[in-house]
């Protein structure tokens, strides 16, 4: 796997005949034509033989998926793959739509450029390597967010997990302006002291309000390498109270302040568009909130918080009801214990299986994580996302831990008895129904976005790597040609 | 060929003592009154015309008047000529460099470079102090001659430098002298400084992924608003780039310190400096040079570009990845300036011959050698040594020659000047000990207008 | 008790009366374990087998049908039979050929598979975790198994994991942190769970056990002397002993209780666990405690580019634990490589994984894994990693390690391959007896 590299691209087989050790040949050579580096790909591309898990159509055995334009244009079994089309063997594959990350940073965007006064759409790095360790990880697209931090915050410095390589003097000026990208899951993690690296949270959840956090900015992006064009896929996603916003009485009481001034707002601006019609004069109101209040009031984005305990997703399910709100719960860690409530609410749940809060004392079966938390939510009816246990991706060594293990999430689930089926949903479909983009997102069908991925195993299956991705229909990923993942035939 | 009689109008022996004084105070490029008249001929060299003529071998330059008169083998050499033998060396027009930048003080704060560093394998892009877009620096303006290390430069064989400074701005035109002419010239700042060939340069900016650096290129390729059609705020209206989103930047104020403001009240929109600058741009009889050191902000770059058909794009690429946006790069014609270097590939320690990459996509590319991230300073007094690495792992030669010589003259629209050994054109020149191309050859002389400026 | 400070010097005769009395106290009962454990042990199963209730609940005996079982010696048994008593395992084969004695309990796990319990090599969460004396750089005094607090809740779940030993050692805040202990993960009085004490000695070569306060051993010069000087003084020692017990002394050399359980280490009769992980540091661990010294070594963490040393540790067949980094991003080639799959294919064969829990919690064993298999290891190779390999690195394959007669019946009971993550542990038996079944207890894991 290490002996010899193949090429990366047609780009690196240029670089290489570039190497000094056949200089000679090499200078007199003329130029090679540019085609070869101009690749403007077919814009059709057929995908055949796989088993396509469509995810809310069953799945499609030996089928082929035609790519056209970026869109899904057919997907069945006898289908006419046309003239024009890339044809992609995929025989013995599976087939599945790109999963999408709920929470995601660090990667995509300049690391400080999307700060408060950033547009998203003037921050983006296509070229962004990490693209490609999440696209190894099937995700194709997912909620970035930046700025704020949420209670917990995030993580004040780095351990020196490799002080004995790669150490780079940059990296203290990169703390220094506190750009690190990598966050943690929205708690401080201690720090193992023999060897730095950090241990997840295992202690019992902590119910005392936080201080009120920033809000975060959200967008969703997709990891379509190389390209701006549809890298942006949406803006203002949520209104985000992650972090433990609304925690606590006075938290929430803010919050009930802040939607009632937005009510009389549009309250006070319908009338005055009303007067304005009738052609009387009159003063258009001022907005006393954000406009992320507007939206959420207006219903046009849910509410996004984190409530992991019983009491915080009681909570906040009343206060959503109340002032009638959509909600979306995130970290919703002891959501089993009440799974028939929050299924009676329809609330969708964000979790993370593979989290292992202790119970506090003296409620050992009234408290904490369990394993078996995803069969429970499928049974009770509620919709379930999975988050990864970081938000960023990270090269520290220990597997498992950051974005790129988002599939193991899922894996994860099944282990505690959801079934497959639901498993890939929480990849998919619901996280896309969750960012409001089930129209483009979440599932192959005719229509949506061209974003999938080329398995060479069952997507529930650990030993499983994704071979190819495509996202907006372009091939933006090979796990044979990009190389960032281990390469090898499996025994 | 190209042997022609020199007219030998001028009679005067040349001491040593003398030319150094009278170099050291007396501008050179004032054709008309110069007193370093002479007559010199440098014989027995290869050299690189880097014109039509190409290469010649054991050849003469006749220089006078700080003009090529004449170039070839066997040409008559004036008899009042002094002539220097230059036997077994090699001699190469002065080497231009299309971005050099200098940090002069400035009294605004400018958006300085975005750096990308590298921490344990990820990559990240430092950006400076990120919301305003940079201020218009007219570097006549703020020409200081202590800033800059003219010294390398010329020990380096550049011997005209398109002057830069970090930001935004227009940039001058000048040619490097030594610290010991420096030292003799009274202290001139500012645009009358005789080491400026061309006070009003070209447009430049540096660019990189965010909205504060982008709004200036979008700002100025937007076709100004009719006038009559409303008081925008901003000096070049419409110019957000198409995107909804926060209304933040609106509410800045311009930061053309070349008098926006003033210009939109009167509804003039070519008043400042600066307007005058992007409306060539957008006429294409200027190219815009911009510092775009990422390969995502070269496509944000394009993409404004674009829209502007007749914008010609001089694009510094401090960084290894430019390969990656070669789609992008082909389709638009966009000159490259490049640092000579052998870089890796992003995160990995992959060698990536990016010029060679470039030319072979029919990119054109110039050499910026005193680039930030070019070694030629610790490469002096070799100069050419990373460029013989990238000859040596299949740059091809006179691709590379151009590069640092007749190519950036026309980026910079000098090409009738320098940039060649051509008669009629300065006489500008690098002589080496040896090949250029020869790692190890060493730059020995420097001539500047006729004038030996460095070296014996 | 002015003691001189300074690797390996410091004589005994400077230590105070009362510590000296102290050490006396304890110390004998440490060379007793050390040397009598397995019959110290056998006693204490004596002992509780005598005492009445007792003795049918905690060593039951019990045939336990399985679906497929992974014994680690040979080919797997499909339907098979394991029979248990006295803690420990009677007969395992086909159920066919197996005859169920009278008397013993039935278990039905006929759908499922068992396997020999897990093994972590390295792990610190086997009792209190004040695990570091930072005052002397190298500890040969101290040990860990009086701290240690059998099935404790991160044992527990351990165990949901299917853990069923851990060896549980001092961390790696000086250059020799003390001797650790092989325990298992059950319940039980201390001397229950020990498997053997001294279990280990644990050495930090580099990467944690720098000084910071201007003494010696603030880069790897001054760390490598330490652990040199310490070992050879007990070298020194151990030799002396071993001259008058060969009757080449004519008068017993002065005990040194600092130095006794340096004897079973120069006897190889146990191995030094070495916190060593990158390139340099492994080679200087080879060079050292192994070419050197004439140890038996286990190369702890082994991470970063250290595999590249795979050729020389296969030359002297020094196992691998790896982790908890499962991989390691090359910056030459821009690509991660799985670490444990690197060993693997360099022809390391005794190779295993380590959660050094709790950096790893402790029933992520089973995950690391399956995350080196991801990586390129195959499941075959890690379940042996995890069982047989671990147990031989750590010397105690006479015990545990493989479902053979004679060994104690850690058994794993799962719903198929414990390495694929869909699967879980059902079931867990420690010296025969049943201590975590997801039917009885809350599922953990």
């Amino acid at each position: 796997m290490c002996g010899s590299r193949t090429l990366r691209s047609s780009f690196v087989a240029l670089i290489v005949t570039a190497l000094l050790s056949d200089s000679a040949g090499a200078q007199d050579a003329a130029p090679k034509p540019n085609d070869q580096l101009v690749t403007n790909k077919p814009r059709v591309a057929a995908i055949v033989g796989a088993d396509i898990h469509t995810v809310t159509r069953g799945i499609v055995r030996n089928g082929t998926i035609i790519i056209r334009d970026g869109k899904i244009a057919e997907i069945g079994q006898r289908i006419e793959i046309p003239a024009d089309a890339e044809q992609v063997d995929a025989r013995g594959k599976v087939i599945v739509p790109g999963f999408i990350a709920m929470n995601m940073s660090g990667l995509g965007l300049q690391a400080r450029g999307a700060d408060r006064n950033e547009r998203f759409a003037d921050a983006l790095n296509p070229f962004d390597t990490n693209i490609k360790f999440a696209l190894g990880a099937g995700i194709t697209s997912g909620c970035i967010q930046v700025a704020g931090g949420g209670g917990g915050g995030r993580r004040g410095g780095r351990a020196p997990e490799a002080r004995f390589i790669g150490i780079d003097p940059d990296e203290e000026q990169l703390l220094a302006q506190g750009s690190a990208a990598e966050w943690d899951y929205g708690e401080s993690l201690p720090t193992c002291p023999c060897c730095g690296l950090t241990y997840l949270p295992l202690e019992p959840i902590d119910e005392s309000p936080q201080p009120t956090p920033q809000q975060r900015r959200q967008a969703v992006i997709k990891m379509s390498w190389g390209s701006l064009d549809g890298m942006l896929a949406k803006e203002n996603v949520f209104f985000d109270a992650t972090g433990g916003a609304l925690n606590g009485s006075l938290a929430q009481y803010q919050f009930r302040q802040q939607v009632a001034r937005a009510r009389e707002y549009l309250k006070a601006l319908a009338e005055h568009e009303a007067a304005v019609r009738a052609g009387q004069r009159s003063q258009p109101p001022r907005s006393p909130v954000t406009d992320d209040m507007l939206r959420l009031v207006k219903k046009e984005v849910p509410l996004r918080a984190s409530a992991e305990s019983v009491a915080q997703i009681r909570e906040l399910i009343a206060l959503a009801r109340e002032l009638d709100l959509r909600l979306v719960l995130d970290r919703a860690t002891e959501a089993w214990l009440i799974a028939d409530e929050i299924s009676a609410a329809g609330v969708p749940v964000v979790i993370t299986p593979r989290l292992q809060r202790t119970p506090r004392f003296g409620e050992e079966d009234r408290s904490g994580s369990f394993i078996e938390m995803p069969r429970i939510l499928e049974e009770a009816g509620v919709s379930f996302a999975v988050a990864a246990l970081a938000e960023a991706i990270s090269l520290n060594g220990i597997a498992g831990r950051d974005l790129s293990s988002l599939p193991l999430e899922a894996i994860f689930a099944v282990r505690g008895g959801a079934s497959e089926s639901k498993a890939l949903e929480a990849l998919t479909i619901v996280p896309a129904r969750l960012l409001g983009m089930d129209d483009r997102l979440g599932s192959l069908e005719v229509g949506k976005d061209a974003d999938l991925l080329i398995l060479d195993g069952q997507p529930m299956d650990y030993r499983a790597y994704v071979e190819v991705a495509y996202v907006n229909g372009r091939r933006v990923y090979d796990r044979r040609e990009d190389r960032v993942l281990p390469v090898f035939e499996r025994q | 060929m190209n042997a022609r009689t020199c007219p030998s109008t001028i009679d005067r022996p040349i001491k040593h003592w003398f030319r150094t004084a009278c170099v050291s105070i007396l501008s050179m490029w004032c054709t008309a009154s110069a007193s370093g008249q002479d007559i010199v001929a440098l014989r027995n060299a290869s050299i690189e015309t880097m014109g039509p003529a190409g290469r010649f071998e054991r050849a003469t330059i006749v220089i006078e008047n700080g003009r090529i008169h004449s170039v070839g083998v066997d040409i008559p050499i004036p008899d009042r000529a002094r002539i220097i033998d230059l036997s077994g060396k090699s001699v190469l027009p002065g080497f231009v460099d299309p971005y050099f930048v200098v940090d002069f003080p400035l009294g605004a704060e400018p958006t300085q470079e975005p750096r990308t560093i590298t921490v344990r394998g990820r990559g990240f892009q430092v950006p400076q102090a990120a919301g305003t877009p940079a201020a218009f620096v007219k570097i006549a303006d703020v020409f200081d001659p202590r800033r800059g290390d003219w010294n390398s430069a010329l020990r380096s064989g550049i011997t005209t430098a398109n002057v830069v400074t970090r930001g935004y701005g227009q940039s001058v035109v000048a040619n490097p002298w030594p610290t010991v002419r420096l030292d003799m010239t009274p202290h001139l700042a500012g645009a009358g400084h005789p080491m400026i060939v061309e006070p009003n340069g070209r447009l430049f900016t540096a660019v990189t992924n965010d909205s504060a650096s982008l709004r200036t290129v979008r700002d100025g390729l937007a076709e100004p608003r009719p006038a009559g059609q409303g008081g925008g705020r901003r000096g070049a209206p419409g110019a957000r780039g198409g995107g909804s989103g926060d209304e933040g930047a609106a509410g800045r104020p311009a930061q053309d310190s070349g008098g926006t403001v003033p210009a939109n009240t009167d509804a003039t929109p070519s008043a400042s400096p600066s307007q005058e600058l992007w409306k060539s741009v957008r006429a294409g009889q200027q190219p815009l040079f911009v510092n775009a050191n990422n390969a995502a902000a070269i496509l944000y770059v394009l993409a404004e570009v674009q829209k502007t058909p007749n914008v010609q794009l001089a694009a510094v690429a401090s960084g290894g990845d430019w390969y990656l946006c070669l789609d992008g790069l082909a389709s638009y014609r966009v000159t490259a300036i490049l640092p000579p270097r052998l870089d890796t590939e992003p995160r990995n320690q992959t060698r990536v011959n990016v010029p060679k990459i470039l030319h072979e996509a029919g990119i054109e590319f110039a050499f910026s050698l005193s680039t930030a991230q070019s070694d030629y300073r610790n490469t002096l007094p070799n100069p050419l040594f990373p460029v013989s690495i990238l000859v040596k792992s299949g740059l091809q030669r006179t691709t590379a020659l151009e590069a640092l010589t007749i190519r950036p003259a026309r980026m910079l629209g000098i090409a009738d000047q320098v940039g060649s050994i051509e008669p009629g054109k300065r006489a500008d020149f690098v002589v080496f000990d040896a090949d250029p191309m020869d790692a190890t050859a060493e730059v020995i002389q420097v001539w500047v207008g006729g004038q030996l400026i460095h070296g014996e | 008790m002015n003691r001189i400070r300074g690797p390996g010097q410091r004589p005994i005769v400077e230590r105070g009366v009362m510590e000296l009395g102290n050490e006396i106290s304890l110390r004998p009962l440490a060379v007793a374990l050390l040397i009598f454990a397995p019959a110290v042990l056998l006693a204490a199963e004596a002992l509780s087998q005598d005492s009445v209730d007792q003795s049918r609940d905690d060593k039951p005996r019990l045939a336990i049908h399985v679906g497929k079982i992974i014994t680690c010696v040979g080919e797997p048994i499909i339907n098979g039979t394991i029979l248990v008593s006295a803690g420990k395992i009677e007969a395992v084969g086909p159920t066919a050929e197996i005859a169920v004695p009278a008397g013993y309990q039935e278990i039905d796990h006929r759908d499922r598979f068992a396997m020999p319990g897990l093994i972590d090599p390295h792990c610190h969460v086997g009792g209190s975790s004040d695990l570091n004396e930072m005052v002397y750089q190298t500890n040969p005094e101290l040990r860990n198994w009086d701290q240690i607090i059998p099935h404790n809740d991160r044992l527990k779940i351990g165990i949901a994991g299917g853990v069923t030993t851990v060896c549980f050692i001092p961390g790696s805040g000086t250059n020799m942190g003390g001797w650790g202990v092989l325990m298992k993960t059950g319940p039980g009085k201390p001397e229950d769970v020990i498997i053997r004490a001294p279990g280990v000695l644990k050495i930090a070569q580099a990467g944690n056990p720098e000084r910071q306060g201007g003494e010696v051993g603030s880069g790897r010069m001054g760390m490598n002397h330490v652990i040199r000087q310490q070992l050879l003084e007990g070298q020194y020692y151990v030799r002396q002993w071993d001259l008058y017990e060969a009757g080449q002394l004519e008068h017993p050399p002065e005990v040194n209780l600092r130095l006794e359980n340096f004897k079973p280490l120069f006897r190889r009769q146990i191995p030094i666990l070495v916190h060593t992980q990158q390139y340099q540091v492994v080679h200087a661990t080879i060079a050292i405690l192994h070419d050197e010294m004439n140890l038996k070594i286990i190369i702890g963490h082994a991470e970063f580019n250290a595999f590249h040393l795979a050729p020389e540790l296969v030359k002297r067949g020094i196992p691998v634990m790896a982790g908890p980094r499962g991989f390691y991003f090359d910056p030459e080639i821009g690509q991660l490589r799985g670490l444990v799959a690197e060993y693997d294919q360099r022809g390391v064969t005794a190779l295993g994984v380590n959660t050094d829990s709790p950096v790893v919690p402790q029933e992520d064993l089973l995950f690391q894994a399956a995350m080196a298999v991801r990586y390129g290891w195959t499941e075959e190779k890690a379940i042996r990693g995890m069982t047989i390999e671990a147990a031989k690195a750590l010397m105690i394959d006479d015990r545990v390690g493989s479902l053979e007669p004679g060994k104690d019946a850690d058994i794993v009971i799962a719903t198929g391959s414990i390495v694929d993550l869909r699967n879980y542990v059902v079931e867990v038996f420690i010296d025969g007896r049943s201590v975590y079944n997801i039917a009885r207890d809350r599922r953990r894991y």
